[in-house]
């Protein structure tokens, strides 16, 4: 039985807590689960991956533990999968419309174009919704208006001025995810500035400019190893990927505020590319077992570098009115892969 | 343990506030199907909620997460225990007013005692009756047999079923497809490719030597094309265009290289290897993107299978062609 240090300590207003996220998954217990899921999906040809889907989502937030509570995850399956019929059936309409009358097809994707804010503020209402902590909902609500720009707008300004507002595009991104989103009744606060986004841009951007001088010095003092260029090629792409996903993690977490609570996470290159690269040799030679462990693996890194750090008492959050959102919204989010 | 006093300890939160307080359920009457959640509050006196059996929900087990049993509060629940305007963290209660509001809110208990769950499932359902999921997840015979399965499925999908449907469909869907890849050398033309720099007798000459074969292969369309703009190369798109650039035509030795390499593109074209190679494609995706879920962690991950795949298949078609 756990103990309950969360009590005692809540009583102490002026104290300041850190507390670690946990997460208590076993990569054999979840490739159970997993194989399974995946039978199942192909046995009943896909109409079980919502359960599929909702058992594994359970899986990850009920053993991701704050404070000696766990995370809930609350979507039932029958919504999920009416949601997803209807966005495979939506899909298939498109495609037949689309080859059948290419115009009827343009004007089907313009309107898309223009429904997907839509759709993207649908889908992260409904997941936000569906996830709670000690039994108080999460929220999420934006307008169409700040979604069009957060996922249009801003990126096209991005590329339009050659990068330099590509650091503002994700900020805005990220101030919109975070900004909207609310525990219970209390909304989340994004701090990060714009420079903090520039600054991981520019050490980006040198890296990759350091490796091409590196390649190009290479092949022209020694043309005969010019095949080996592509090494490099590697370093840049995997070096990039480790460092932006760090940089950006960590950055993120530590400009995430609710009330007068931080957050905090540590994030390093070293361990990161550690687990990312030993993950990836184990899906490999595995063909493929190895992913659901290799999940539970990233997971529980990750998790292991994020604080809380709790000024005052967890216990004063309380739950905001009840609303009904569709699966809808996320669901068109997986088929049309919004992906965000 | 009898089952009449079964005790199970856990936590206990009103979905009104965020705070956790300790409770126990217990079996009241195994026949009457009811319950007891007694809840303690160090602050106050603790509440009590008769409870029935039915009108619980309880999660199904899933490993060893923590078991959540939810329910509502309505009109005929009894809530005993003294003291209802009990002072909890700065939100004050009154009497009635407490009772109204958590009617529509959920409840819920937590408790680590999965176990004790399932037998108390057990003893009022009857057993038997709870985790068919959870049974299939833990038995380790099962789960080698459905890892076997999923593989030898999967295999047979990736080897049989997706390059037999990309044959099928390729197949029926040849007038149509014609029309729509016949554009792309008109866009290999605008991007790519120049006008042939070869000398007139020289294209003659190849021309003389093609196209009597050619028109044996009437249904396919073939059309011989010269282009300059790439090194030597050789090939055919689905449309019927075949492509031979200038420095292929210079480097045949004779023409027998030429003919051979020119019949080897007819063979793509008569297999409909593009069009069975892009629909292969689009199938592996779906497959990946299938079994895998909707996880879409590491995208470098599911292209490669999708890679692999697509390059095993092309030599594949490469020996088909040489038929």
């Amino acid at each position: 039985m756990e103990g309950n240090s969360s009590f005692e300590a809540g009583e102490g207003s002026s104290s300041s807590r850190e507390l670690s996220f946990d997460f208590k998954g076993v990569g054999l217990e979840y490739f159970k689960i997993w194989i399974v899921n995946v039978l199942l999906t192909i046995l009943t040809l896909g109409i079980y991956s919502a359960w599929a889907k909702v058992r594994s989502h359970r899986y990850f937030y009920s053993n991701l533990y704050l404070d000696g509570s766990n995370f809930r995850y609350l979507a039932e399956p029958l919504t999920i999968l009416k949601g997803r019929i209807i966005a495979v059936a939506a899909l298939i309409a498109y495609s037949v419309i689309s080859s059948a009358s290419p115009t009827a097809g343009v004007v089907l994707a313009v309107i898309l174009v223009l429904a997907i804010p839509y759709f993207v503020n649908q889908a992260l209402a409904f997941n936000h919704r569906m996830s709670a902590y000690k039994n108080i909902q999460f929220r999420f609500k934006s307008s169409y208006g700040e979604a069009f720009m957060v996922l249009y707008i801003w990126p096209l300004l991005g590329v339009l001025t050659l990068g330099i507002l590509y650091p503002m595009a994700i900020l805005k991104l990220s101030q919109y995810t975070v900004r909207n989103s609310a525990y219970g009744t209390t909304n989340f606060d994004f701090k990060a500035t714009y420079r903090d986004y520039g600054i991981i841009f520019l050490i980006c951007l040198a890296w990759i400019l350091g490796l091409v001088v590196i390649a190009g010095i290479i092949s022209f003092l020694a043309p005969q190893l010019e095949s080996f260029v592509v090494i490099p090629g590697m370093l840049i792409y995997f070096g990039l990927f480790i460092y932006f996903t760090v940089a950006s993690v960590n950055l993120f977490y530590r400009s995430t505020v609710l009330d007068t609570h931080e957050f905090k996470a540590d994030l390093t290159l070293g361990a990161y590319a550690r687990v990312l690269l030993t993950n990836m040799f184990l899906i490999i030679i595995t063909l493929g077992l190895y992913f659901p462990a290799a999940k539970v693996r990233m997971t529980n890194y990750i998790a292991s570098c994020v604080t809380m750090r709790a000024k005052g008492s967890l216990d004063n959050f309380a739950a905001a009115e009840k609303e009904n959102i569709s699966a809808l919204g996320e669901e068109f989010g997986q088929v049309f892969d919004f992906g965000i | 343990m009898e089952i009449g006093f079964m005790e199970i300890d856990g936590h206990y939160l009103d979905g009104e506030t965020s705070k956790r307080v300790p409770a126990r359920l217990t079996i009241t009457s195994v026949d009457e199907r009811s319950l007891t959640l007694n809840v303690k509050s160090p602050d106050a006196a603790a509440q009590v909620f008769n409870l029935d059996y039915d009108q619980l929900t309880i999660q199904s087990r899933l490993g060893n997460t923590p078991r959540e049993i939810t329910f509502y509060l309505d009109a005929g629940t009894d809530v005993g225990g003294k003291n209802f305007g009990a002072k909890h963290s700065g939100i004050e209660a009154e009497a009635g007013a407490a009772l109204r509001k958590n009617i529509t809110t959920r409840q819920l208990f937590v408790t680590d005692n999965n176990d004790a769950i399932d037998e108390l499932i057990g003893a009022i359902d009857g057993p038997g009756s709870s985790g068919l999921l959870h049974k299939l997840e833990s038995h380790l015979g099962l789960i080698v047999f459905a890892t076997l399965a999923t593989i030898a499925i999967i295999w047979g999908t990736i080897v049989y079923g997706i390059p037999t449907a990309a044959k099928i469909i390729a197949y029926q869907m040849a007038g149509f497809v014609t029309e729509q890849f016949g554009g792309s050398l008109d866009l290999l033309d605008k991007t790519l490719f120049e006008p042939s720099n070869l000398q007139e007798d020289q294209l003659a000459h190849v021309r003389e030597l093609v196209e009597p074969y050619l028109r044996s292969h009437e249904d396919l369309h073939p059309k011989l094309n010269f282009r300059a703009g790439m090194e030597a190369n050789a090939f055919a798109l689905p449309g019927g265009d075949i492509v031979l650039t200038d420095e292929f035509v210079k480097l045949a030795e004779n023409d027998e290289e030429l003919l051979a390499v020119v019949f080897h593109e007819l063979g793509h074209l008569k297999y409909r290897h593009i069009t069975r190679r892009a629909l292969q494609g689009s199938m592996i995706t779906l497959l990946v993107v299938f079994v895998t879920g909707d996880v879409s962690s590491v995208d470098l991950l599911t292209a490669l299978p999708t890679l692999i795949l697509d390059l095993s298949y092309s030599r594949e078609f490469e020996s088909e062609a040489d038929l």
